[in-house]
This record gives C-alpha cells, structure tokens and sequence, in this order.
C-alpha cells in the first residue's frame, strides 16, 4: 500500500456538477474521484498512512472505505499519476528540544512474564527518561485509573489508557510527532502494529535474564527479523548480542545499553556486620566460617542445582548463596548451600546488605544471566568470577574469566573445574580480591541511569537520521506463471516482471526464488526474506546470493 | 479556423499558482494554457469566432487572437478539448437499464476483413461481436475512434495513454471480452479495470507452445471472476494436465449463420461450381470437399492420398495458396479452387457430397468451417482429435486416430488415411445413409446459433459480476512473519512463519497471539495479498512438486476462506 505523507504540490482538486475531481499537472490528467478519495488527498499531504485510516476511519464508520480510496491511490500511483514526484522530499516537520517517546511497557501481554527485576529496572528507566523527554507511557485501563493517573504524572509520565485490546490501534495514540517507540517487554501483536504500520522508529529492549526461556529466544529472533532500517535492539547485556550474530545479518541492529546502578544504594558496607546480619536472617552459622561465593546462575532450576552440587563437591571449603528470582529453596538438604530470592521489593531493599555479605561471585555471561545483578554485586565491592561466552565490556580487566563455548541449546557446558580453580586462586590471594573489587567499583561507578537514559536518546536520534525506506509500489509488478516445456513436456514455473501499465515492452523471466525474494522485500525485511530464502533454496549459498544481488 | 459558438460544459479552467490550465473531464487530461486561450473559453459558447476576435482584438493583439484560435482548431483535429462532441453527448446518455456494459478489447479494427473464407478465429469473433449487440452495450477498443452502429462505441486505445486509461477505468464496465488469449498485451489492463476478464482460446496448442504458454500466462494473472471461453471441452481437457482450477474454463460452443449456410438445390450448386471452375468433372461425378490452409499438418497430404485411393471420385478443395504442393504431382481428380469470397462459400459448400477434413493440427479447438458444412447438409468425415469430434456428435464419422500427448511439428496426432478413405467411400457408396447423415449434420448444426453463443456469453458475464461481488470487499490478510527458530530438542536451527493474529486492517480475529507455520504456509499466505491463487499454484509447483502442492493449496485456500466469511 501507497505510504504517505507524500508531496502534493502539482494536484489541483475541483467540483463539477457534485462531481469531484483532481487534476495532476505533472500527468496531465483529470481523475474524478470520491468523497473519501478527496478527504485521503487533503490530509496526506502531512499524515501517515496508519493515522489516515484511524482519523478518516472514525469519519466513515469503517476502515474499508479507507482502504478502498488508498488501493485506488496505490492503483494511479503505480501508473505514475497523482505521486509521481520522488517521496522523499517531504518537509520534515521541525524537531523539538524535548523528544516525544512512547513508552509501552506491556500492552498485549501480562506482567506476570516480566521477571520482577525487569520490572522494578523499567521503572527506574521510565522515571528517568520522562525527565529528559514527554513521555507517553500505554497501559490498560484498570479500575483505579485515576490514582495510576496520578502517581505517574507526578513522575512526568503521560499514561494513556486503552479498553479493549482487541481493537487497540496505537496510531489513534501515538502522538503525530512521536520521535521514538520503546518497546520494553516483548509485545510481539502490538510490536508487529508498530513495525508494519508507521515510520516512527523502535527500539526493542532486549532483557538477557528474559533469555532464559526457549521460548524466549524464538521470539527474539521474531522481533530481530521484524526490524526495519530505523528501529534498533537496546541489550541490557553486551554479550547477548554475540549468541544472535550467527543469524542476523546486520549486528548493527544491536546496541549494547546497561541499565544504571544507584551507587548510593550499593556500595561497599561492613562486611563483617552484613555477613552476621544474613546469618541471623538465614539461621546458619556456617556463614561466618567458611567464604560465602554469591552463584548467579542463568540455568534453568534443575540445571542450576546440577552445577550447585558439582560445584560443590569440587570446592567444599566454601559456602554457597544462590542470587535468584525464580528458584524454588529446595536444596535444604546442604547447609553450605543458601538462596536469596529477589523477588520483591523488600528482598531488593535487603540486597546491599546481602550482596556485601559475599566474599566472591560467580557470574556467568550466557543467556538468561542478568547483567543488572552483576552490575549491582559488583558495585559493592564484590571480585567476581566470569564464566560463559566473554567477558562483558565493562568488566573487562576487572574479574577473573573461565571461557566455554557458546550455546543457544540447553544444557550449557559448565565449567565446574575451571570455576572452582578460580575460586581457590582467588581466595589464596587476598590482594587480587582488593584488586578486583576496587576495579570493578571504578569499572561499574560510570553506569548511571543518566548515561542509559542518554544513549538510549542518543540512539534514538541516530535512528531518526537514518533514511525511511518507502514501500514504493514498484513500476513493475511480477506474476507468477507456469510454463509448459514443450520439449520435455513438463510444467516449469517462472516469474515475469510485468509492466503495470500497458505497453508494447515484453516482459523478462525471472526465477521464481528471486522473484519470491523481490515481492517480499516489499513488505518484509531483508532477514525475513533470508529466512524463507534459506527455506526454499536447494544450495545456502544460492540465498545469499539473491539477497545480495537484490540489496 | 476554429468555429465557435462550442459547448465548454465539459471544460474546467482553474489557475495553480501563476498558471493557467484546463481539463478536460470527459477525456481525463489537463492542458496548461494562455490568458488568450482563458478568454477564448470563456467567450467560445456564447459567441461566433469572428465576434470574439473582435471583443478580445480590443484587449490582445489580433494576430495572438487569430493564433490561439488556430491552436484551438488544431487541439480539436488531435482529439483534444473538443473533439468527438457528437459521440460525447451519446455517451453521457443515460444507458438502458440491465443492459450489461462489456469493453471489447482487440488488436484488429473492428471491420475486419472477414470477406475472404480464411481464419475462422476472426470470423467467429466477428459473429459473437455482432451477436452480443442485442444484448449488451458494446464499446469496441481498437486502434481508431470509430463509430459502428447504434450500440457499438468504437474508442481508440493508444498504448500508454494515462488519460485513455482512466477514460476506461471511469466507465465501469460489466465486463471485458478478448478477442484472443493470444492478445498478451490487454494483460496489464487486468491490473487496471476492474470487471470480469472474459479470455476466448480459440488455438489451445501450436506455435511452439506459444499458445499454452499465453494461456497459462493469463491463468497465473486471473482471478476468481475471470474465465477462459473455450468452444469445447477438448481445451478444458488439455490445460487440465497443466493447472489445478479447472473451473475457470467455460465452454460455450460457436455458432454459425444459418441464414449463409443452409442446403441449395445440389445439382443446381453443382452446375454453378463446375462452371465457375471450368470443372464440368464437378457436375457429374460425387464430390467431397475440404476448406483449409492447404499444408501438411491440416490433413492436405492425408487428403491428396484419400484422392489417390478413390480416383473416381472429384475431390474439390480451396484454399489460398497450394504451398510447397504446387510442385508436386497431384492426382487428376484433385480439383484446386482458389480461395472464394465468402459470399460464394455456401454454394461451393453446397456442391460437396462429404465434407472431409482430415486435420491434424493442435489449433482445431471447434472446426467452423466443418460446422458450416454441416449446416448445408454435408456429412463430414473427421479424425478423432481435438474438437472435432465434440462439434460432429453422432452426425458425422469420427474416424479414430493416434492422439499425442505432447505435440510434434505443430500436429496434435495422426490419422490413417486408408481408414478416412474406407469412411468416405462408405458414405459416397451408400446413398441413403449418407443423405441420412447430411439431414442429421443439418438438424446439429441448427442448434449451434450465434445468438445462443451470445446468450451463453452474457449469461457467463452475469455469473462471473455476481461472483466478483461476492469477491469484493476487502480480504483479511495476516501480518505473517518469517524467522529462524531454535529447536532445543534437536538442537538445530530451523525456518518457520508465524502468522500474527492481527490484520492489515487490524482486527484481531483469531483466538491466540501468534500461530506457527511452515513456510510454505506462510509463503503462501503472504504471497495471497498480492498475487492471485494461481500464481501460488506455480510458485507452490515450483518449490514442492505438485503433490505437496495441492496439498498446501487446499489448507491455505480454505484458510484464507474460512477467515474471510
């Protein structure tokens, strides 16, 4: 379908006799037209075509009138009448200081998917950007409405209510001159409204700890094929990005945005105080005897038991808190083994105090670990042990690292040797410890939500930079055919590059491959159409070929 | 010198910044235009040219004066602003009611030159024009502006004319008539007009395989409330080994002049021939006739040697050139008449005691010209391919022959030539079945009437504007979205489509979020927005095999239905 806003300098619009017309100076013809054509034309001019259908929708009582009068643009278009100048030279409205930014932290989907950190992280973040820009934040109409209302205007926050999500159609709310969506759960009907109805850019926060789950994954890789020129991935986790690179063609898509870490709240406190204070808390003694190591895990529960036994049993001297929000405390049985569950805002209150309790951490970088934990952990002082696929750019020189392949499938590889070998150098060396805590603190002191807050503007700015890549109806439109072989006798079939209007030029053969690939990167993006390219060609090599021929 | 006072009620001036323009509503353009011309058109209803160079002389030079109204009269001559007023008011008449509109589209002009007796592709397509003028409003589409008679608007179509395009696309057509599946260029037109195609085959094989290749190029382009017209269900059959949508070929057969072709006084007919071919052979003796181009794969070889086999029988044929046969040596009692007016056809017909045509071409999809024997009385003797034996019925000899899948050389089969001769000679030997079978060829042929076929074809348009009606509205089309997929329990990384529960009208009809596919179904699904089911077909053909392909064509084309109701 024919996007706008387009220029419509040369159209000239009249009434004859109740009939109305427009006139194309440029073409030099006369159309006669409908009512909803002529609304169509006198507010295209400036607005997308997804707010046109909304506005004039409400108008006509339906969409399809709408759809009717834009397939009957879309239809002069391709004969090169009405929009026969370039797209892109429309007149970019004037930018403000104070960007607009739509924030829908779940529109489609139950928070209950959304681990507590993630949620307790988005608000910080929310609150934060809402003073740096008018923030429009999408949620469902509830009973209590107006106190919500309330709360979040206090913030800064614009909360827009919708009813039914059924017929939720962000356009009738997305500001006009919306600068950006951020997208911070994964939504993916509502993300795919965003992405295949408007030009406004996106950016798609990836959580690592989310990434746990397969299913998790599948739909990452989902929302990474959907992204179009201008939209972005903002990974809470630098890693993340090198488990995806495999499949996405363009890593660019990828930018690596921490969360903050309110170093006023972790900070290095009096161990031995801590240490007593989580003994009386747990009822266990053996804490003030043995090292506590903080585990991390980003395994799934039974997996992270697994390691927790092997781990274990590898190094006995030591005693164990696992640092979770979704495991079950069912590893009684070892009084060297101890679990702290963040699950609440209380236990997130408790978490300096316990996280200063620790003598070392192990932390893996692999999917489902959360980089905000560690950020966290770290802050307080905590020399860490980094187990997984790299070593995370802020902690680069600041923890000890135990590297295993990368893996997208469960089981990972666990390097329980590797690990505790680490661990016993680390606790034979008490200056290393110093040397690592101090250098993680300096390391983690530069992530603030002001410097999130900033990239994530910062990127957003980029992206709105970046060219829009019209859906232009294409002059030639490609059919589909068999072909009778007379030779053989058998059905082939081909694509033909067909002129859209009539002419004398005959049409050229294309393969169907490349012709499937050609109609599809009208309206799907360069990964989904190596998707189905990979799917349908014999030889991998072949779809390379014709995406790169074609882009 | 262009003469005023004219009409300006179809003229709309308006000024675009410092410019001046006028359009023309009833031919689409838009001219840009001087201040004279302004004033000239403003003036021009009301007065005589003479009057306004007079007023405006005041005002402008005369000489510019005299010069727009020269531009005038030259725009008039090239068709533009004021030409063709005459037709113009015709065509703003309110049309009868129920009257279905149909847009003829044809390469040739519409007063063919169908006098002289060859091709019976362009005189079957000019009896079904003229049949279909009683029973529908025809505009003729050629390559002149014509005007025929009372209900046939002639109205000339240059090839990538904006305006006479959306001259055609503003009149709302019922519907669309081809003069031949071979006329590829009117494909794009399906794009533009939006009325039911209707696409006459009248040569189902040949040229290469041009024909079914031109075929299959307007069934991939074809929606649901197109069809093919085919004279018998022998093309049907054929195409039915390429395409899945049989339904989409409707056989109305052909029709023939009753009034031209009807039985003479033999004898009398006879007299007239052997005279007029100086053939006194022809008066005396049992004729038996063919009609055709004279070559190899139209049966002349097999019909020299049926002369040979029956040396005392006058065999009669005429046909434009003899070809390559002129210098050969061909049996005495082979008569060659050149090509007769068609006029004269009936009482040439008329001379023959049998009507042998023993061709073997891909192209025979009807057989008019046996037809028109039939209608005189004649028997005809036929091979057992094509259409041939479809047209004949039980009033005739359908003499079996070796039928080829795919063609050789241009022939779709052979027939023996001793078994056509042992056919004819049963029929010149036995009198009374012979003019048994003439009677019996004569009452077929008066079932075949072109007003019938008329009929058939606006019957077909009517069913195909109802199925168009059903069609229209908008179709739900799926946001669908391909991506990789790791699969954890084998560890490997695979492709799949997902089908997400919101439209590009964006209602959300279906139960869940997002549904998993193959990419198959999802290809299919999204190639469904633009491309018509039969282009699935051959895209599906193409990647799966034919097999799999029905398969996935009848789930998704249930789908896309089931989602539509």
């Amino acid at each position: 379908m024919i996007q706008f806003p387009r220029n419509l300098h040369n159209l000239h619009q009249f009434k004859r006799n109740g009939q109305q017309f427009v006139a194309d100076l440029d073409a030099g013809v006369v159309v006669p037209v409908t009512e909803v054509v002529c609304d169509v034309l006198n507010v295209c001019g400036t607005s997308e075509t997804d707010a046109i259908i909304e506005t004039l929708a409400d108008k006509y009582g339906s969409r399809f009138k709408i759809l009717e009068a834009l397939a009957f643009l879309t239809k002069l278009s391709e004969m090169g009448i009405l929009f026969s100048s370039d797209p892109s030279d429309i007149e970019t409205p004037q930018r403000n200081e104070r960007p607009k930014i739509y924030v829908t932290p779940g529109v489609f989907e139950s928070r209950e998917t959304t681990p507590f950190l993630l949620s307790i992280a988005n608000h910080s973040l929310i609150t934060v950007l809402a003073q740096h820009a008018d923030v429009y934040l999408a949620l469902p109409e509830t009973v209590n409405n107006q106190e919500v209302e309330e709360n979040l205007q206090v913030q800064g926050v614009q909360p827009i209510f919708f009813r039914d999500n059924r017929t939720f159609s962000p356009a009738k709310f997305i500001p006009k001159d919306c600068d950006g969506i951020l997208a911070l759960t994964p939504l993916t009907v509502g993300e795919q409204v965003f992405l295949k109805f408007n030009t406004i850019p996106v950016v798609l926060r990836l959580s690592n700890a989310a990434l746990m789950r397969h299913a998790a994954r599948n739909r990452s890789l989902e929302r990474c094929a959907a992204l179009r020129d201008f939209d972005a991935f903002a990974c809470d986790a630098s890693w993340t990005q090198d488990f995806f690179s495999d499949f996405v063609p363009d890593m660019r898509v990828f930018h690596h945005i921490p969360y903050g870490v309110d170093t006023s709240f972790f900070k290095p406190m009096d161990k031995m105080k801590c240490k007593h204070q989580l003994s009386q808390a747990l009822g266990n003694e053996e804490i003030l005897q043995k090292p506590l190591v903080g585990v991390v895990p980003g395994l799934n529960p039974h997996e992270t038991l697994r390691f927790l036994r092997k781990l274990r049993s590898a190094n006995p001297d030591l005693n164990y808190l696992v640092i979770h929000s979704s495991l079950m405390d069912d590893f009684t049985d070892d009084g060297c083994v101890n679990f702290f569950n963040i699950a609440s805002q209380q236990d997130k209150e408790a978490s300096p105090f316990i996280f200063n309790a620790l003598d070392a951490l192990v932390f893996p970088t692999i999917l489902g670990a959360s980089p905000l934990l560690l950020l966290e952990i770290v802050a307080c002082g905590i020399p860490t042990v980094i187990w997984g696929h790299s070593v995370p750019k802020e902690m680069s020189g600041a923890c000890r690292f135990v590297q295993v392949a990368p893996s997208l499938f469960d089981p990972v590889q666990l390097p329980v040797k590797s690990i505790s070998q680490e661990l016993k150098f680390l606790f034979e060396n008490p200056d290393e410890q110093r040397r690592l805590g101090q250098k993680g603190l300096k390391a983690v002191s530069t992530y603030t939500w002001e410097a999130a807050i900033q990239r994530i503007l910062n990127l957003f700015r980029d992206l709105r930079s970046r060219p829009v890549r019209q859906s232009n109806p294409a002059k030639h439109r490609l059919l589909f055919k068999k072909h009778y072989n007379l030779v053989s006798g058998g059905i082939e079939s081909e694509a033909l590059e067909l002129s859209k209007v009539p002419s004398l030029g005959r049409p050229s053969p294309v393969d169907v491959e490349r012709g499937i690939a050609m109609t599809l990167l009208e309206e799907h993006t360069p990964m989904e159409v190596r998707t189905v390219l990979q799917s349908i060609c014999q030889e991998p090599e072949r779809a390379e070929k014709i995406l790169e021929n074609l882009i | 010198m262009f003469v005023c006072p004219k009409p300006t009620t179809h003229l709309h001036k308006f000024q675009q910044g410092n410019r001046m323009y006028v359009a023309d509503l009833s031919q689409c353009l838009v001219l840009e235009i001087d201040d004279i011309v302004w004033e000239i058109l403003d003036l021009c209803p009301s007065f005589s040219s003479e009057e306004i160079i007079e007023r405006l002389g005041r005002k402008y030079d005369r000489e510019f004066v005299i010069a727009a109204l020269d531009s005038l009269a030259t725009m008039e001559q090239q068709g533009l602003l004021f030409s063709n007023l005459e037709n113009r008011s015709r065509a703003l008449e309110t049309e009868t009611p129920r009257k279905l509109k149909i847009l003829v589209l044809q390469r040739s002009p519409y007063a063919a030159d169908i006098t002289l007796a060859a091709g019976g592709v362009s005189v079957a397509h000019h009896n079904l024009i003229k049949s279909l003028e009683a029973y529908a409003s025809l505009d003729v589409v050629g390559d002149r502006d014509e005007r025929f008679n009372g209900s046939v608007q002639g109205i000339r179509f240059p090839v990538n004319d904006k305006s006479a395009l959306l001259k055609l696309m503003g009149r709302n057509y019922d519907g669309v008539l081809l003069d031949s599946h071979l006329n590829d260029r009117a494909l794009s037109l399906l794009h533009c007009i939006n009325a039911p195609f209707v696409v006459p085959i009248h040569a189902a094989r040949g040229h290469n395989s041009d024909c079914i290749n031109t075929g299959l190029l307007w069934y991939a382009a074809m929606r649901p409330y197109d069809a093919f017209l085919v004279p018998t269900n022998s093309v049907r059959d054929l195409y039915a080994r390429f395409v899945s949508d049989k339904d989409i070929f409707h056989t109305i057969p052909w029709g023939v002049d009753h009034n031209k072709f009807h039985p003479l006084d033999k004898q009398e007919a006879r007299n007239e021939v052997a005279k007029m071919l100086h053939a006194p052979q022809i008066a005396s003796s049992p004729v038996v006739g063919f009609f055709s181009r004279f070559q190899p794969e139209k049966g002349a070889g097999i019909y020299i040697e049926i002369a040979k086999r029956l040396p005392n029988t006058c065999f009669l044929m005429t046909a434009p050139t003899l070809n390559f046969y002129e210098h050969q040596q061909l049996p005495p009692n082979l008569i060659c008449a050149p090509q007769q007016p068609r006029e004269q056809l009936a009482r040439l017909i008329n001379a023959f005691d049998v009507y042998c045509f023993p061709s073997m071409v891909g192209e025979e999809t009807f057989g008019l010209a046996l037809l028109e024997a039939m209608a005189c009385g004649i028997p005809p003797v036929v091979p057992h391919l094509d259409g041939l034996p479809e047209v004949v019925g039980d009033a005739g000899i359908v003499v079996p022959a070796q039928a080829y899948e795919d063609e050789i050389g241009s022939f779709a089969g052979t027939v023996s030539p001793k078994a056509m001769a042992d056919a004819v000679n049963t029929l010149l030997t036995d009198e009374k079945a012979r003019l048994a079978l003439g009677q019996k060829a004569r009452e077929r042929a008066l079932t075949f009437t072109w007003d019938k076929t008329a009929q058939n074809v606006i019957a077909l348009f009517r069913r195909l504007k109802g199925i168009q009606q059903l069609e229209n509205g908008y179709k739900r089309h799926f946001a669908i979205s391909f991506a990789p997929y790791l699969n954890n329990r084998r560890r490997q990384i695979e492709n799949r489509a997902i089908l997400n529960n919101i439209t590009l009208q964006k209602e959300r009809p279906l139960m869940w979020d997002r549904y998993a596919q193959s990419i198959a179904e999802g290809l299919s699904l999204t190639l469904l927005r633009r491309h018509t089911r039969h282009e699935v077909e051959a895209v599906l053909h193409h990647l799966y095999g034919q097999e799999r392909a029905e398969v996935i064509l009848e789930k998704v084309f249930g789908f896309e239905e089931a989602v539509n109701r």
